[in-house]
């Protein structure tokens, strides 16, 4: 399991992969970039809840993936073929059908119907289309929940807080961000992730600038924990249904936020706030959703953020939630934190 | 509800049909009886979790228009129906493998989106280990001793007193009489006989004959329901796997019973009785299963039978719970009582 052991993840996760490495003996992904395969690999694992090992031969820490040795493998090939021909037969190329409309987490979907089976509802309820709130609406009133937003004041923040990783292991962890770059250190190491590029730095392995998929990973795990203010709620969003989440009800905002990526808001029906943000990133074999559940808001300095952000991303040894005790708006951050030092 | 009316037929004096309903407009599913065409419909219906008009134009609630293709639902059940033929067809050698069930799940809205958060997948994978199982003969002898000493003739000529509980609530006196390959089963609303030769039907509409549909369909009830003594149990039934019925351990037998049928027998692990029977009939969209339930083993005359009697249908108006006050098994049967009375 190379990523896992990869993904010691203490701040940000970062794919470890070198440009340089190919994948061998790829018959059906092809013309995906590294990070675009590992996502198929994960919702591949994700929908059938195994492991690499599941479909890749293993010898203890380290796996041979170029190999066909494994039958399951060989399986999973099949069915590839079977979602990509399904739908572009009868889905219009679109990726309608994914490996978990059938597995739903499991390595043995269920064909048999289940009995007993209730009576079923007669006549079957008219579907109408509940009475929802319009975009602003939603809108204005997330922004009364949460005070006025002062952006400029967002612009350069610095706040201080536990990480609790996948394994329940929790960190110290302090977050500098300015425009557009962010420093997240704990004890252990520090990273930077500006437009231009990120660096690392840890104990053991001394000070290194990113790969350029590194970066791209990390540029997107930063954005995951950046705040939604209402301002930032794209005018285009469509109020497209009403949800329920942990027993509340909340309306969802989707939009379309850049080819291929579409992102669904959540707010509670009844306190106003941003509860969840879901992205959706449509790859061959279905999309791959990120969400981030916010909770536990509280002032800071003058209006509302959460001080609790959890995120969940279909590799789970990725996910990881955020307490944060101290958020400082409108701090003075030195731009100096986010040079590479020199060795 | 053509399937509705029909079953409500068994238990309230609902008017039968006079005359074979013939299937119009039916392009996909062809080549099938009747009774295996309302399986095929039966299938759908459960696997969806929604009535006949769901696809079918119903009209006041109780006129079934089958044959028209007004609904858009109808239009896209067909589409589905292809999509499952053409994917057993082309990926699963022709085996009824993909089931409407296997992307739907009892709802009307399959889920190819990965549920999140994700649980760690279990690293490395477990070893898949054939439990060690007994014997078919094992687990037979046990049976026997379980019940006693059973007298196949006895069981030849038999009548019982109970009541039987619908899906919908419903509770009615009922009795049945069983001599051969004859059943009569009657409640204070109507009677039902099948004989080899055919079946009639009796309630306050009077007596008549039944369809081919009503006679596949209840023959198939009926031989579902008939006890299963151990000498009953195939030869060549193979032990297939260890699983659990409501938490108890159950060992399950599998034999194939005729073309396209397969059975499969559940026996408790502990106390060695029957729980469970399944019957499971081939169709071109999938396995339509029959299950009956086998509880509250009571001596009947030196043997023990089961009092309590489940039977589990797609069709939940075809479902029933038979609980038993009185059975005698030998029983003096007069034949007159299966002849059709002359009207």
């Amino acid at each position: 399991m190379r990523r896992l052991l990869a993904m010691f993840a203490l701040l940000l996760a970062v794919v470890q992969l070198s440009a340089q490495e190919k994948f061998k003996n790829v018959q059906i992904l092809k013309d995906l970039t590294p990070a675009q395969l590992f996502q198929e690999m994960d919702l591949m694992e994700a929908s059938l809840g195994v492991g690499c090992d599941y479909c890749h031969v293993a010898k203890g820490n380290e796996t041979d993936f170029p190999s066909d040795a494994k039958s399951e493998k060989k399986t999973g090939r099949e069915m590839i073929q079977l979602v990509l021909d399904t739908n572009e037969k009868f889905f219009n190329k679109r990726p309608v059908v994914t490996c978990n409309t059938c597995h739903r987490g499991s390595t043995n979907p269920v064909g048999l119907v289940s009995l007993p089976q209730a009576m079923p509802v007669f006549p079957t309820p008219e579907h109408k289309r509940p009475t929802l709130p319009t975009r602003d609406e939603i809108v204005a009133k997330y922004s009364a929940a949460v005070g006025k937003v002062d952006k400029s004041a967002l612009a350069s923040l610095s706040m201080k807080g536990v990480r609790e990783g996948s394994d329940g292991k929790k960190t110290d962890i302090e977050v500098w961000q300015k425009d557009g770059s962010v420093r997240g250190s704990t004890a252990e190491m520090t990273e930077v992730v500006t437009p231009k590029g990120g660096w690392l730095s840890t104990k053991q392995e001394g000070t290194k600038a990113m790969s350029e998929e590194q970066h791209e990973a990390s540029t997107e795990h930063a954005r995951d924990f950046r705040f939604v203010t209402p301002e930032d709620v794209p005018a285009d969003a469509r109020v497209v249904r009403k949800d329920k989440i942990d027993g509340h009800e909340v309306y969802v905002l989707q939009s379309s936020m850049a080819p291929k990526v579409r992102q669904r808001l959540y707010f509670d029906a009844e306190s106003g706030l941003l509860v969840r943000r879901v992205l959706l990133t449509s790859t061959l074999l279905g999309d791959v959703p990120t969400q981030v559940d916010y909770s536990d808001y509280r002032n800071a300095g003058g209006f509302k953020l959460p001080y609790t952000m959890k995120l969940d991303v279909v590799a789970p040894w990725n996910n990881s939630t955020r307490h944060y005790s101290e958020i400082h708006t409108n701090a003075k951050v030195d731009e100096k934190v986010f040079e590479m030092p020199k060795s | 509800m053509r399937r509705t009316v029909l079953a409500l037929v068994l238990v309230t004096a609902a008017p039968l049909f006079a005359q074979e309903p013939g299937f119009k407009n039916v392009q996909l599913l062809k080549d099938l009886s009747p009774g295996q065409f309302g399986d095929s419909m039966d299938l759908i219906r459960a696997s969806l979790g929604v009535g006949c008009d769901y696809c079918h134009v119903v009209k006041d609630n109780k006129d079934v228009d089958f044959a028209s293709d007004a609904k858009p639902e109808k239009k896209q059940a067909r589409e589905m129906i292809r999509i499952v033929l053409d994917t057993n067809d082309k990926f699963f050698n022709k085996r009824p493998v993909v089931t409407c069930n296997t992307c739907h799940r009892g709802s009307t809205n399959p889920v190819g989106l990965v549920s999140l958060p994700q649980a760690m997948p279990p690293f490395p994978t477990p070893e898949r280990k054939r439990p060690t199982l007994p014997a078919r003969d094992e687990i037979v002898a046990k049976y026997a001793a379980a019940v006693g000493k059973m007298d196949d003739r006895a069981l030849a000529s038999i009548t019982m007193k109970g009541t039987r509980e619908v899906t919908n609530g419903t509770k009615s006196d009922l009795e049945i009489t069983l001599k051969d390959e004859r059943m009569r089963s009657s409640t204070p609303q109507s009677t039902i006989v099948l004989t080899p030769n055919g079946g009639w039907s009796s309630n306050e509409a009077g007596t008549r004959e039944m369809t081919t549909e009503q006679r596949e369909q209840l023959e198939d009830q009926h031989h579902a329901l008939r006890f299963v003594t151990p000498e009953h149990v195939p030869a060549d039934a193979r032990v297939v796997r260890k699983d659990n019925i409501n938490d108890r351990e159950v060992y399950v037998l599998q034999s194939s019973i005729a073309p396209k049928v397969r059975q499969r027998l559940y026996f408790d692990a502990e106390n060695g009785l029957l729980v469970r029977r399944v019957l499971l009939r081939s169709l071109p969209i999938g396995d339509s299963p029959l299950q009956v339930d086998y509880s509250d083993y009571r001596d009947t005359g030196g043997f023990k039978l089961p009092y309590t009697v489940q039977l589990s249908s797609p069709d939940p108006y075809l479902s029933s719970i038979r609980h038993f006050s009185e059975i005698h098994p030998n029983a003096k049967v007069d034949d007159a009582i299966f002849v059709m009375p002359k009207s």
